[in-house]
């Protein structure tokens, strides 16, 4: 029952008509989407998003950036796992062949309620990890439930590198480095 | 409606989630999804506010920048403007000791007169004194160029007295002969020199073809004694041996007639016979007969067949030796022919000599000629250096007599006026050192008054360019506090963006020991 749900859920997610900010699709290759959509179901807002679904469907691995109405531009992406599973903690591999780097991913509470749906990258470690999902092959997450049971689940790499960078463009996203936030010296 | 209900389903199930969660968990991610959210916000205006800052700062540092030069470029005025002051200042101090120093320089021309004895104390010295003075000299000198022009016609008078009229006009006439006789001298050396060297000349020419002609003589007698006689030798040798073949072939030619007779002969015979066995088939004897005949027969042909061979021999030796004599009488014809030839070379290179000892007789007599007069002049020569040397005598002795005494007196006078001329051109220098001071002593107040407008100028703008210094100091600190009150407005918001981070830094460690530390144990 919960699978299903989800399953609704995470379809309905790609299927917004957005209109004040030119909603709809950006690109798609193989395994991976990229879309402008309105009123996202999670966050409750505008967003630019590319995502892609574990093969029974039920799981998301998302990389969202919300429209600011303010400053009229996308805010800073955050990498996001949405999953109707009783996730505590994540431990994301992105590996290529033999190679693996870990992420550490936190819960989140959407803004849609107050309750937890999946959980997201560390501030730090965005740049690293959308690098890497561009660059890898597979996606390996391993979750632990509330009650303490180590889970898996798998994602597929195939077709991120373009749709991620037609992603940032569309959108004109980008990740503020750290040497731009040094303070000046007075004369 | 399927909305509503998929919604409401999720809220359900979230809200199951959520349990799983204790509330000191539940209350740490709501701190790190809100402090999370905010380090996205607030890092997401960072560029735009970035870009205002900078345009800030940048205008600010461009005001600040433009004031500084603005300050320098005063500063650097002021500097130039007190060292131009200082400079003017000096030079001022400088024109107001000129006059002492022309003074000085007066008097020292006026010591320096006292002391060559022009005047007796110094205030008689001026530019007047001094000029009345060098007239008074060049009524002397003008008196010396009197005397002068005195004794110089005075030796122009000696000069034109009839003797020494004479002595010059004979002095003019050696002069011209001697040019004549040495031009004669020069002229007859180039010829003798021409003539030694085509004398020279010919005897070599003579001397070759003296030579030629001996060589070509030594030559004609070889050919004729060693070379012909072997020639004439085998001619003679191999005629003998054609005589002698030829008398062979004769007999050789009438032994082969013979035997062609009898040949005929014995043909006759045999066809007797044969007709005489035609009509008598069977008679044994005709046959015997016949063959013995016509083995006869052949016999006389093989020895006729020999003959022939060695009359041809003989023919083809008469022949071949009939040639080799031909070319020996070619070959003596030829010798003979070239001994011919060197016999008439000698004796053209006899007429040669014969030419060229003619043209050196002539030569030779040419030689004798020009020798002949060349002596004629040398001595000629040798008496006009006579002549001219007697003429210098006198006319030295007469100038010694009559005209040195006067030059002399010209040397004298000449000696006076130089020494007078000195003087004269010392005190007219004086006069003009004085003239040029006293022209720089009058025109030295007015270089004073102009210079003192100078030093006016420049110390006023001095003091103009000054008094705008404090200004532009204090208009330049308030831009750089600007500058920096606009850097410090950057730096509050750029520690409030990274205190936010590092708050969500702390909580990230934080979530890592909570989360993942209880979920590995």
């Amino acid at each position: 029952m919960n699978k299903n749900i989800v399953v609704l859920f995470l379809i309905s997610l790609i299927s917004f008509n957005a209109h004040s900010i030119e909603p709809g699709p950006i690109s798609a290759s193989k395994e991976w989407t990229a879309e402008v959509v309105e009123n996202h179901l999670v966050w409750n807002k505008t967003a630019c998003v590319a995502y892609t679904k574990t093969s029974d469907d039920l799981s998301t691995l998302e990389i969202t950036s919300i429209y600011n109405e303010e400053t009229d531009t996308f805010s800073e992406p955050t990498i996001n796992i949405l999953t109707p599973f009783d996730v505590v903690f994540f431990e994301v591999n992105v590996r290529l062949d033999r190679i693996n780097d870990a992420f550490s991913f936190f819960p989140m509470i959407p803004e849609r309620n107050t309750e937890i749906v999946g959980a997201r990258a560390m501030f730090d470690d965005r740049q690293f990890l959308i690098d890497a999902l561009k660059g890898r092959n597979v996606v390996n997450a391993k979750y632990f439930d509330a009650s303490g049971e180590v889970k898996a689940l798998s994602f597929s790499l195939s077709g991120s590198g373009a749709t991620i960078t037609n992603f940032f463009e569309a959108c004109e996203l980008q990740i503020t480095e750290r040497e731009n936030l040094e303070p000046l010296t007075l004369d | 409606v399927s909305i509503k209900l998929i919604t409401l389903i999720v809220l359900v199930i979230t809200s199951v989630r959520a349990n799983a969660f204790d509330a000191e968990q539940a209350k740490l991610i709501n701190e790190y999804n809100s402090k999370y959210e905010s380090v996205l916000k607030e890092q997401g205006l960072w560029p735009n506010e970035q870009e205002e800052f900078n345009s800030k700062i940048s205008e600010a540092q461009l005001s600040y920048d433009t004031s500084i030069s603005e300050l320098n470029a005063v500063k650097e005025s002021v500097l130039f403007l007190s060292q131009d002051v200082e400079t003017q200042v000096g030079h001022l101090e400088f024109l107001n000791q000129l006059t002492l120093v022309s003074e000085k320089n007066k008097d020292k021309i006026k010591e320096a007169v006292v002391r060559a004895r022009i005047f007796t104390s110094a205030n008689q010295v001026n530019v007047n004194s001094l000029s009345a003075k060098s007239n008074e000299l060049q009524i002397q000198i003008d008196d010396f160029d009197e005397q002068i022009e005195e004794r110089e016609e005075l030796i122009r008078r000696q000069e034109d007295t009839p003797r020494y009229r004479n002595l010059i006009g004979i002095k003019s006439r050696l002069e011209n002969e001697m040019s004549t006789v040495n031009a004669g001298i020069s002229n007859a050396q180039s010829e003798k020199s021409i003539l030694d060297s085509r004398i020279s000349s010919l005897k070599t020419s003579i001397e070759t073809s003296r030579q030629r002609e001996d060589d070509f003589k030594i030559e004609a007698i070889r050919i004729r004694t060693q070379m012909l006689p072997p020639l004439q030798a085998e001619e003679l040798r191999e005629s003998s041996r054609l005589t002698q073949l030829q008398q062979d072939l004769s007999s050789e030619i009438s032994k082969r007639d013979l035997l062609n007779e009898e040949l005929r002969e014995l043909n006759s015979r045999i066809r007797n016979i044969e007709n005489r066995l035609a009509q008598d088939p069977d008679d044994d004897e005709l046959k015997r007969r016949l063959v013995r005949v016509t083995q006869n027969r052949n016999e006389k042909r093989r020895e006729r067949n020999s003959l022939n061979d060695t009359i041809s021999r003989a023919d083809r030796d008469i022949d071949r030796l009939k040639s080799t004599i031909e070319r020996l009488k070619r070959d003596i014809d030829s010798k003979l022919e070239l001994a011919l030839q060197n016999d008439a070379q000698a004796g053209e290179e006899s007429i040669k000599q014969i030419q060229f000892s003619s043209q050196l007789n002539i030569a030779n007599s040419d030689l004798t000629t020009v020798t002949s007069r060349l002596s004629s002049l040398e001595a000629q020569q040798i008496n006009l250096t006579s002549q001219q040397a007697q003429n210098q005598t006198d006319i030295n002795n007469y100038r010694r007599t009559n005209i040195f005494p006067i030059e002399r007196e010209i040397g004298i006078i000449n000696g006076q006026k130089t020494r007078v001329v000195r003087v004269q051109n010392q005190i007219l220098n004086w006069a003009q050192g004085l003239e040029r001071e006293n022209i720089n002593i009058s025109l030295i107040p007015d270089r004073i008054s102009a210079h003192e407008q100078i030093v006016a100028s420049v110390q006023s703008e001095f003091e103009e360019a000054q008094t705008k210094l404090p200004a532009l100091e204090l208009n330049s600190k308030r831009l750089l506090l600007a500058l920096n009150a606009s850097k410090s407005a950057y730096n509050q918001r750029v520690t409030a963006i990274n205190t936010l981070y590092t708050e969500l830094k702390d909580l990230e460690e934080k979530m890592k020991t909570e989360l993942s530390g209880g979920n590995n144990e």
